[in-house]
């Protein structure tokens, strides 16, 4: 298939990410998400975009004072609060039907209903009857990523987009995930993982909910859309909060700089089973649903394990730590001066960890001085090293001419971290610090469409920017 | 290739020298260190340097026939290595080189073997799909899984680029660690993949060769580097799950506009085909449609002494679901996943015993069968999905994802 | 026991139970049956076609019977279990446990093409036959048993169960072993919804 106008499109819809990187303003926290430990939180209606042209019904949490939005608010609360949540009923139906009760499910926390609010008893839990109001009470014990969602007829109402992201932070502070050194993290990001199936949307946005019952969707479900974090690529590149997207509020476009920890919460938030798989590195999966991998109390995650492919299933959490160095590459990742004056460089390791101290790179793959008067390749000075124009560390292959090349959106022209060389008009331009990408995404390929349109869905693009690229 | 060019290359070649010349033409072009006629391996006064392998592969299309008897287009990788690029006068047999990649296709693409520490140089060359002239697409290799990748040779041509039709592009990657990998095609991933750009791929850990008793027997090759012998095993072999959409197929030569959203897969494989076709031991019958190309080289038949360990390096590259397989007979013990050895960051084995895995696209895992030293010889266990629906081969029964443990 | 013989599906599991006390303990011996059977959805959609595992009575029933999962089986680690299967289908069936170490006589036939494939993972019972199956050395843990004859048709028809090993059987009714019980049945609904 001949994707180049689909490329076209994703550059279109990626504009808004170039400024935000171009920029160091429009910070945004690391999980966007509300702070607690209280919350008032409605539950109404709502319509989110796909990049297909879609525009489908949801019903969403949201914030007090807000839109309904696709995933509900991340919850981002404190080991120990008491967290006090009052949710309201604002649903609405089409059809002439009364309106559904709504509920909110803790998976984790021990909930009781405030007795004063208690709403009316529902299979699970308690409900909110439409236009009134029921209060839940939990203790956020345990620090660690959780999932919520609506308890009431989940079936309907998780696809309609009832769910969303609770995170406890641990009594250790900020940059930990749980408490113990080994959970230490730089950045955080969530990767809040769904899928639509739009059939269902459409019947209850003309007939209302009762007009399912007329079909078998909801046993025969058939996803077709894919999101991370609410929003479908390439939306999910936007910045957090796009005016295009009133309730898809959040994005997913994890950057980094070499050597730094990465804290990835991946949550199962529907009803599939997802392969994350994240090019460049292993992870190590540090804990799930919520708990540390750990052989005792205070072990720390002694039993974490490796992974390059996260497998999130439904209702599940995962918590990962990704890094990346360009360890051991056999080849000077910054370039090396026979491409260019531009790519001389040092490596300075004054503290003996084998990186710079600054731009952590490896040392041992930087380049050096070398001779071969024998023309076997190798340097003469026995060293084994491989020696071309001069230089140890270069590239060891010829990289073909442009004309026999297709170019990534995110390639930089230049195969070293933290440059750019001239491409054909038109060619990359979603990398302009010269970082290393590597696409983030559901190992189902079938995932990486938008309604039967490639690329799309769920995958994302991280990207590695060399040291000093600020990253909000 | 202008004949100056092509002159500099035999000058540079013969010297041993791996290239000078900062461009490279468009066309075939192999790059293998110590390798002079292009072929990607080492004969006559060629010179192999140590720990260094290389490869050649084809981007292509071509046809397979599934254990049903129906024929199948597919897209697919094919193995051109030991196939001189430049003749012994210096001549360009690029044509040659093209023509043989043309419609040989296999599924699944040719095993990648490694050894930790390797310095691999893979060459892809695209050679344009035959039934669909079309079509211009790019190919690449994804080395999934290969930690501290860098772009540039990820093979995701969106963070960097891909090869066009008729051009190469030579990968290389110093081979860090041991384990069960995969690679595919990650140009227009779910078309490439659902057409069959996919294959194994494993790498040998350091710890080969060395001796460790385990359990009362002694072995000299390991899954990972334990340093103790868990990982020991006597035989091993590579099961990649994977599984076709035929109406998919069936869109891509007819050209029709492709079905991504209602692509549910109904031919479900271990490496490229279906039971019975699985524990045939030799190559599949060549199908006419290819120019009488054998294209599914690979077989899923797992053959054991009593006692024996026996490696399954599993991995999973279809496109659409979740598949679980189980064993029968004989549990499984599982070592490894992902490319790494199951222990903790201080030491402690994560081993665990079962008899089914649940793996997703993307994923490996490392399972050791253990084969009781009293099974008696024709004993026969059995690995198939316990996703039972998927022991078919579209509509024929008694087929699909599933393979024998036949004891000698 | 007055309250245990209420209904055949309540009735099997405390059978066999006690059955299987009165046994050595270091081998357990129990005698099922593949017979049709009919379930009817909750939804009150006209029955569907099943075929189950019940306890033999000696011969096969004259009418389907009410489908439920297999009868829990439970025995003690490093224990032998010996399970006749008389086959009320008229089809062949058979019995295989994943998990538990067995050594299979697969059953085999040749294709149009000439190749041979495996049909029946193990040794069969004709229809109206009795077949012996033995596992040995039987380790702990929670299994399933299931037909190992055309699994993707049988097992989907409902050939399958539960076989616990590791815990005792319960001494007594009313006691919190059997609400352990019943806690296993609840396990083998959710075996069944999704198998």
């Amino acid at each position: 298939m001949n994707k180049h106008l689909a490329l076209t499109s994703l550059r279109l819809t990626v504009t808004a990410a170039l400024f935000l990187l171009l920029s160091a303003a429009g910070a945004a926290a690391a999980i966007d998400g509300i702070s607690g430990p209280t919350f008032q939180l409605s539950a109404s209606t709502g319509y989110v975009s796909t990049p297909d042209g879609g525009s489908y019904l949801i019903w969403g949490y949201a914030a007090e004072g807000g839109l309904a939005q696709y995933p509900g608010p991340t919850l981002i609360v404190n080991q120990g609060d008491t967290v006090r949540i009052t949710l309201t009923n604002n649903l609405s139906v089409a059809g002439g039907g009364s309106a559904p009760n709504v509920s909110m499910f803790f998976p984790g926390q021990r909930v009781v209903v405030d007795q004063a609010d208690r709403g009316v008893a529902g299979a699970l839990t308690s409900e909110a009857v439409p236009g009134g109001t029921v209060t839940y009470e939990f203790v956020a014990a345990h620090p660690g990523t959780y999932t919520y969602y609506s308890g009431t007829d989940t079936a309907l109402q998780m696809e309609m987009g009832l769910f969303g992201a609770l995170i406890v932070r641990p009594a250790a502070g900020a940059g930990y995930a749980y408490n113990h050194p080994d959970t230490a993290f730089d950045r955080e990001y969530l990767f809040l993982l769904s899928e639509m199936d739009p059939r269902i949307h459409q019947v209850v946005e003309t007939q209302g909910p009762g007009g399912l019952a007329a079909t078998n969707h909801l046993a025969d479900y058939f996803g077709v859309l894919w999101f991370i974090n609410g929003r479908a690529a390439p939306d999910n590149m936007m910045e957090s909060n796009h005016p295009l997207l009133p309730h898809q509020p959040y994005n997913s476009f994890p950057r980094m700089h070499p050597g730094e920890k990465l804290l990835m919460r991946v949550i199962g938030a529907s009803r599939d089973s997802h392969p994350f798989h994240h090019h460049g590195n292993h992870a190590r999966i540090i804990a799930r649903d919520g708990r540390l991998l750990e052989s005792a109390p205070g072990a720390g995650p002694d039993l974490s394990y490796e992974v390059f492919t996260i497998q999130s299933v439904p209702g599940s959490t995962h918590d990962a730590v990704f890094t990346w160095s360009g360890k051991g590459l056999n080849w000077d990742v910054y370039g090396t001066p026979d491409a260019g004056p531009q790519y001389q460089h040092d490596c300075v390791d004054n503290d003996g960890d084998d990186f710079d101290d600054t731009t952590h790179e490896y040392c041992p793959d930087h380049y050096a001085e070398c001779e071969d008067n024998d023309l076997d390749g190798l340097a003469d000075d026995g060293s084994g090293e491989r020696c071309k124009n001069g230089w140890t560390k270069t590239i060891p292959v010829v990289l073909p001419n442009q004309g026999d090349l297709v170019f990534g959106a995110w390639y930089s022209g230049s195969p070293y971290l933290g440059s750019l060389e001239p491409l054909p008009p038109g060619e990359g331009g979603l990398n302009p610090n010269g970082g290393f990408s590597f696409m983030w995404h559901s190992h189902t390929e079938k995932e990486l469409t938008n309604f039967d349109i490639f690329p799309g869905g769920m995958m994302t693009m991280l990207i590695i920017e060399p040291h000093g690229v600020d990253i909000p | 290739m202008n004949s100056g060019l092509r002159f500099a290359w035999q000058v540079l070649f013969l010297g041993g020298v791996l290239f000078a010349a900062q461009t490279a033409g468009a066309g075939v072009l192999v790059q293998c260190p110590g390798d002079k006629n292009g072929s990607a391996s080492w004969e006559g006064d060629e010179v192999q340097p140590p720990n260094t392998k290389c490869m050649h592969l084809s981007g292509g299309d071509g046809f397979i026939t599934m254990a049903d008897g129906t024929v199948q287009y597919i897209f697919g990788f094919s193995d051109l290595t030991g196939l001189p690029a430049i003749g012994p006068l210096g001549e360009d047999l690029a044509s040659e080189v093209l023509e043989a990649g043309i419609l040989a296709a296999t599924f699944p693409a040719p095993p990648i073997v490694l050894d930790e520490g390797d310095e691999f140089y893979l060459t892809l060359t695209n050679v344009g799909m035959m039934m669909r002239p079309d079509l211009f697409d790019p190919h690449t290799v994804h080395y999934h899984g290969f930690p501290e990748a860098a772009s540039i040779f990820d093979g995701l041509p969106e963070s960097a680029i891909a090869i066009n039709m008729g051009s190469s592009l030579t990968y290389y990657y110093k081979v860090l660690e041991p384990g069960t990998f995969m690679y595919h095609c990650h140009a227009e991933a779910t078309e490439h993949m659902q057409t069959g750009m996919l294959g194994n791929l494993y790498v040998r850990p350091a710890q080969d060769g060395e001796v460790y008793n385990y359990q009362g027997r002694n072995y000299s090759k390991f899954a990972y580097n334990d340093g103790d012998g868990p990982t020991g095993y006597d035989v091993d072999y590579p099961i990649q799950i994977g599984s076709f959409d035929s109406r998919f197929h069936g869109a891509s030569i007819d050209v029709q506009p492709l079905p991504f959203a209602l692509m549910k897969d109904d031919y479900p494989m271990l490496n490229g085909r279906g039971y019975p076709d699985t524990v045939d031991p030799g190559p599949l019958p060549a199908p006419g449609e290819n120019g009488d190309k054998e294209s599914q080289l690979e077989n899923a038949l797992i053959t054991a002494e009593p006692g024996q360990r026996v490696l399954l390096r599993i991995s999973n590259l279809n496109v659409t679901r979740f598949y679980t397989l189980g064993t029968l007979g004989v549990p499984m013990l599982i070592v490894g996943k992902d490319a790494k050895l199951l222990r903790g960051p201080d030491g402690k084995d994560l081993y665990y015993r079962t008899n089914s895995v649940t793996v997703g696209g993307g994923e490996s895992i490392d399972a050791i069968l253990e084969i009781p030293p009293t099974a008696a010889p024709g004993t026969r266990y059995f690995l198939y999905t316990t996703n039972l629906n998927y022991l078919s081969n579209n509509m024929e029964e008694f087929g699909g994802m599933m393979t024998e443990i036949r004891i000698n | 026991m007055k309250r245990a013989m209420r209904t055949l599906k309540e009735n099997t599991p405390l059978l066999l139970f006690w059955a299987l006390l009165l046994l050595p303990a270091s081998s357990w011996a129990v005698d099922l049956a593949a017979v049709p059977a009919r379930w009817s959805p909750p939804d009150g959609s006209a029955p569907i076609t099943m075929w189950g595992f019940i306890q033999d009575t000696g011969s096969c029933p004259a009418a389907p019977v009410a489908w439920d999962n297999g009868p829990v089986l439970t025995a003690n680690p490093g224990a032998s279990l010996t399970i006749r299967l008389r086959n009320c289908l008229d089809e062949p069936v058979s019995l295989v446990i994943p998990g538990q170490a067995a050594t299979l006589t697969p059953q085999t036939f040749t294709d149009g093409q000439g190749r041979a494939r495996v049909s029946a993972f193990t040794h069969e019972a004709a229809p109206g036959a009795v077949a012996t199956y033995t596992w040995s050395n039987l380790r702990a843990g929670t299994y399933l048993y299931q037909s190992g004859s055309h699994p993707a048709k049988q097992v989907q028809m409902g050939l399958y169960g539960a076989l616990t090993v590791g815990s005792a059987p319960p001494r007594a009714a009313g006691t919190n072993e059997e609400k352990n019980m019943y806690a296993r049945l609840a396990v083998q609904r959710i075996i069944r919804r999704s198998g």
